[in-house]
Order: structure tokens, then C-alpha cells, then sequence
């Protein structure tokens, strides 16, 4: 056992329920679904839209019993006081920010700077890891197209429709790479289940 | 005199420095509480390994075990006692403490000398 293997585990433990990247990949699927419905109206487009709604609800359900079963369960730690207080002024800051910001750009780039800025925070949050460096990229891109000198270049992807797409997009991309690394650190999903687990706990045997 | 880092690594819990024991409380350190296939999971153990290391920690105060029924079925959690955290904490101090005076560390010159012949 190396100290990096120990820092894996410390690390996995502690951000576990953030790295069950399938949530995101529903929350992708919403955010797609709120931006192809505002691309242009029709019983296909209806269809769809309808398709990834309740795609978005069945995986968020799904999703809850399959990292309980087949990885187990985290209870995360509790917060100290100075940790919820830093987490409510920060949370003040971002959204008022978010309001003054909204005021002064378009809609498109606002959703860029918002989605850009949350994926800059969750790699904050995550210690700024090497292996979570897919929020750094994918948070400078999104705040790139949030600038108004690149932003030109992606013109038809400056409209908030565009952007909706492209934010639920790359939330499906994160939660899919989070999910990879959750699994490729837990193991593969084919062992044990919590079922096998019930039917020969020997520590429950034992007493 | 400041003891060596062999007289320090000799004073370590041995409870705890033995690896996948170490690896068990270094996961519960970083959570509130965690459960048994989680544990598995994480470790890399069968049901039988860490179960029998879960025990061996149970005995000597440093976790919890709690039973909970979830849809009808046991589930089992471990969690840190107030002296199991002190004791990974103090254990990663001393461990801290111990890769520094071994980087300090020089063998005393003039005690033994070479064998020859």
C-alpha cells in the first residue's frame, strides 16, 4: 500500500457522492432537452424532447439504486459552522453576481459564463487533482465562449438555445468521465452486489 | 536524545499501521460513515478479510459498527469513534514526524568497523 494508493482512497471516500457522474449525465440530458425544445416546434421535436425528459427522470431513478447497490454508501462528513457560512456567502456572491451579469450580457453567453464558472468551482472543489482536470478544460472552453471576442467565432452557438445545448452537453461529457473514474477505482461492476453481500455477510455471521 | 527513525517507526500502532487496516480507517477518516460494500469496494478485500479486520478495529475502540434496515435488508455501516480519529490523525502526525527525521537521519561514523578479511 502507497501513499498514493491511500490519497486515492481519501479522496474517492471523500468526493464520492460527487464523482456518481450518472446524476449529471441526467441533469445534461434536462438541460438538452430545455435547449432543443426552444430550437423549433413540431410532433418530432415533441417526441424528443419528451424522450430525453423522461430519459433524464428514469436515469436520475436509476442511477441512485445502481451506485447504492453496486459500490455501497457514503455518509458524507458533517460541516463545521465556518464551513456552512463560507458556503452561504459564496453562495450570496454567485448569485448576485449572476444577476448583474445577466443584466449586461446576452442570454447565450450568460448560461457560458455560469455553466464555466461552476465547473472552474467543482475543480476548486475537488483540490484542482490531475484527475479531475476535465473540469478545468471543460470550464476554461465554456468561459471562453462566454468572452465577446471568441464568442464571434461560434456565432451560431452564441443564441441561449445554443449555449443550453452545449452546457447540457458537456454536463453529459463530465458526468460520463466522472462515472469512468468512479468505476475504474471502484472496480467493475460485475462483482459483488449488495444482494451477495446480504446472503453471506460473515460479519454478521460471526455474531 | 532525539530517537531514530527506527526507534520511532518500532513505537508505531501497529493496529493501525498494518496496510489494509490502514487503508479501511484512512476511507472512514474522510467520511462521516461508510458501508460494508463500499469498504469492499474501496479496499480491494473479500467479505471474510474485512470483516475479520472490521472486527479487530471494532475491539480495540477505533470504530463503530451500526446495523440499519434498508428495504427490508441489514445493511452494515462503519464509522470512526472520537479515539479512532484521534488515533489516524496522531498516527499520520507521527508518521509525518518519522519521513522527516529519516530524511535528517545520517548512520553514527566510528562505531562499527568494516570487516575484513
Amino acid at each position: 500500500m502507497q501513499t498514493q494508493d491511500l490519497e486515492r482512497i481519501r479522496f474517492v471516500t471523500r468526493y464520492y457522492r460527487d464523482l456518481r457522474g450518472l446524476h449529471l449525465v441526467s441533469s445534461g440530458l434536462l438541460f438538452l432537452s430545455i435547449g432543443l425544445a426552444r430550437t423549433r416546434s413540431g410532433t418530432v421535436m415533441l417526441l424528443l424532447n419528451l424522450a430525453l425528459c423522461a430519459g433524464s427522470i428514469g436515469l436520475n431513478f436509476f442511477a441512485k439504486s445502481y451506485y447504492r447497490r453496486t459500490f455501497g454508501e457514503v455518509e458524507r462528513r458533517r460541516w463545521s459552522r465556518t464551513q456552512v457560512n463560507l458556503a452561504v456567502i459564496l453562495g450570496a456572491v454567485v448569485v448576485l453576481g449572476s444577476f448583474l451579469v445577466q443584466r449586461k450580457v446576452s442570454e447565450g453567453r450568460f448560461y457560458y459564463a455560469l455553466f464555466g464558472a461552476m465547473f472552474l468551482g467543482a475543480w476548486i472543489w475537488r483540490q484542482c487533482r490531475l484527475s479531475q482536470s476535465y473540469y478545468l478544460g471543460l470550464g476554461v472552453l465554456l468561459l471562453a465562449l462566454a468572452v465577446p471576442g471568441p464568442s464571434a467565432v461560434f456565432l451560431p452557438a452564441l443564441a441561449a438555445t445554443g449555449a443550453l445545448i452545449v452546457c447540457g452537453t458537456v454536463l453529459i461529457l463530465a458526468g460520463l468521465l466522472d462515472h469512468r473514474q468512479l468505476v475504474r477505482t471502484l472496480g467493475p461492476s460485475a462483482a459483488t452486489s449488495q444482494d451477495e453481500q446480504e446472503d453471506a455477510e460473515p460479519l454478521e455471521a460471526k455474531r | 536524545m532525539t530517537p531514530t527513525p527506527f526507534e520511532q517507526l518500532a513505537h508505531l500502532d501497529r493496529l493501525i499501521h498494518e496496510p489494509t487496516r490502514l487503508a479501511i480507517l484512512t476511507a472512514l477518516s474522510a467520511c462521516e460513515r461508510a458501508d460494508f460494500l463500499f469498504l469492499q469496494r474501496i479496499t480491494g478485500l473479500t467479505k471474510g478479510n474485512l470483516s475479520s479486520h472490521l472486527m479487530k478495529l471494532e475491539e480495540a475502540g477505533l470504530i463503530e459498527i451500526e446495523k440499519r434496515f434498508v428495504d427490508k435488508k441489514t445493511q452494515t455501516f462503519a464509522s470512526l469513534t472520537g479515539p479512532g480519529r484521534e488515533a489516524i490523525e496522531s498516527y499520520w502526525k507521527e508518521m509525518d514526524a518519522l519521513r522527516k527525521s529519516a530524511a535528517r537521519w545520517r548512520p553514527a561514523t566510528g562505531g562499527l568497523a568494516p570487516v575484513t578479511g
